[in-house]
């Protein structure tokens, strides 16, 4: 553990004795500092997730950051995030910048505001990508893999550029907007096993762009968001790789450029102890210039990635609340069993497709603890780490539970 | 008749205590009232800044304190859950910062007074002279 974390480790630990969840008092006018430390258990009947293994408890999920923001005065806002996780060899607890931005806001009128931010961004997908490794604004441990996948979440996290951001307060309506022009960060050796399978190569990101609003009627008891992005990388394979290989026997270098042009519908309905949510993601993913020989092609060819969750949350006493969902994700439309990949690779049909039943609690004994416990039956495998799961071992059918304790101030 | 009077007295008595809340500011703020779309983007932390630009600081009660719930319900019109996932949202993606959490009824009236552009709340019959009462309509 670097010393970043040791440091926020240690300050964690010795602020846990307080139950307020608030801004550290001392601190100049204006700037407030915030963290959030996890750590989860995970116990897996077959396929291996947050480093745990058959038979055995994992204790490899873990999740550590903070945060300082500051606000000179009304107009400007700077503000910038540390994050470190672990979750078994995807995840090492590297220190990484997750954000750090100038925000200004511009224009200011009654109900009516437009602003501009400048850094590296938290990319808004959906609900819940911007703050997804804080566990106290998830539902559940594990977000619907189906759209929050973790095996590209670096990927579609954040990224440097520029966005224009708006909001419109009315009595009964309000509207929220934002419209990124960035370049995606995919230097990630999970991104590349997701991609292109295990090979030494490496991505680059090229210049994409990002849009979501969201809208909330009747003060938020109705929420709307809409987000949709063109997100653009080039993999140059490594000698070495099996693309670069099978690419020199064609003549070609095995490069070649990968558009994922995505979008997510999202609804959520909110009442005093139910909130209903449902979201669903198409992604076209395009894949151009890698000319792979023969059979090969069906790693060259263009898909269609889709996605949906339905959840349902109940908060039946106070300080407790218990959710429900069935998330479903198929990596090729057209192949939704993933048959064609199977007759084609000799790899296991479930890579290209998951099913996932999950159910669970939550309980915040304190505003700044928070216990969750969840279990999961998940048919198929296309989210589960390859770093962690050979594919050729991947298990059709499997179970797991999951524990977790979250701290945050 | 008499019963019956007297057991709806009762039930009357044994219903939880539900406080009308008032909306108060900083001496400073020059607002009288803001609508409710105004004052619930204020205490969600969007809404930065009072009509003449100087910025908004707002002071909340912790989630569970009944007048906290009561600002919710019955001024903003949604709910505790709601507020608080709209300032986690804000403080862990670096786009806005968290509401100052004070204790008790006292110390909110104490920091709002203090504070140039503060916003805060109280018990209705809670008049206190130190601070402005602002309509939310």
């Amino acid at each position: 553990m670097n010393q970043f974390a040791r440091l926020l480790f240690v300050s964690a630990v010795l602020g846990a004795s307080g139950v307020r969840a608030e801004p550290l008092d001392g601190l100049p006018e204006g700037v407030q500092a915030h963290g959030f430390v996890s750590q989860s258990v995970v116990s897996s009947n077959q396929n291996r997730i947050g480093g745990s293994k058959s038979g055995s408890l994992g204790t490899d999920m873990r999740e550590l950051g903070g945060n300082l923001s500051w606000r000179p005065n009304a107009d400007w806002l700077v503000s910038a995030q540390l994050l470190s996780r672990w979750a078994g060899a995807s995840d090492n607890g590297n220190v990484r910048v997750d954000y750090a931005f100038v925000d200004r806001l511009l224009v200011n009128a009654e109900g009516a505001r437009l602003g501009a931010r400048i850094g590296k961004i938290k990319n808004p997908f959906g609900f819940y990508n911007t703050t997804r490794d804080v566990a106290h604004t998830r539902s559940s441990i594990l977000l619907p893999q189906s759209i929050y996948h973790d095996q590209v979440r670096n990927f579609f996290l954040a990224a440097p550029g520029a966005s224009l951001y708006g909001g419109l307060d009315g009595t009964e309506n309000s509207l929220e907007w934002e419209v990124s022009v960035m370049q995606p960060e995919v230097r990630d050796g999970n991104l590349t096993a997701f991609m292109v399978d295990q090979q030494t190569g490496r991505f680059k990101g090229r210049p994409s762009v990002l849009a979501h609003a969201l809208w909330e009627g009747d003060g938020g008891r109705m929420r709307a968001g809409l987000s949709a992005g063109s997100l653009a990388m080039r993999f140059q394979p490594a000698p070495q790789d099996f693309f670069g290989l099978v690419g020199l026997m064609g003549g070609t270098t095995g490069a070649g450029d990968i558009t994922l042009n995505t979008g997510v519908f999202s609804l959520q309905y909110n009442a005093e102890d139910w909130s209903h949510t449902a979201e669903y993601a198409v992604t076209r993913q395009l894949r151009k210039n890698f000319n792979l020989p023969g059979p090969l092609t069906i790693l060259d060819m263009d898909s269609t990635v889709e996605a949906l969750y339905l959840q349902t949350e109940w908060r039946f006493a106070s300080r407790w609340k218990a959710f429900l969902r069935y998330d479903t994700l198929v990596l090729d439309k057209s192949d939704r069993n993933g048959q064609r990949f199977a007759a084609a690779t000799g790899l296991p049909a479930a890579q290209r497709y998951a099913r996932d039943w999950a159910s669970g609690l939550r309980y915040d004994p304190t505003s700044a603890w928070s216990l969750f416990a969840e279990v999961h039956h998940v048919n198929g495998g296309a989210w589960v780490s390859k770093l962690d799961n050979l594919p050729v071992n991947l298990a059709t059918t499997w179970d797991m539970l999951l524990l977790q304790a979250a701290w945050r101030f | 008749m008499r019963w019956l009077l007297r057991t709806f007295f009762l039930l009357f008595l044994s219903l939880p205590v539900v406080h009308a809340v008032e909306v108060i500011a900083n001496g400073s703020v020059a607002e009288r009232q803001v609508t409710v779309s105004t004052a619930r983007a204020m205490f969600a932390m969007r809404q930065t800044q009072w009509a003449d630009g100087s910025p908004v600081r707002v002071f909340i009660l912790p989630d569970h304190h009944p007048l906290h719930s009561g600002l919710c319900k019955e001024v903003l019109s949604i709910y505790p859950y709601q507020l608080r996932q709209s300032w986690d949202r804000l403080v862990y993606s670096g786009t806005g910062q968290a509401p100052v959490e004070v204790a008790t009824e006292e110390e909110m009236i104490a920091r709002v007074a203090a504070t140039p552009g503060a916003i805060g709340y109280i018990r209705k019959v809670n008049n206190n002279e130190s601070v402005r009462t602002i309509t939310v309509r």
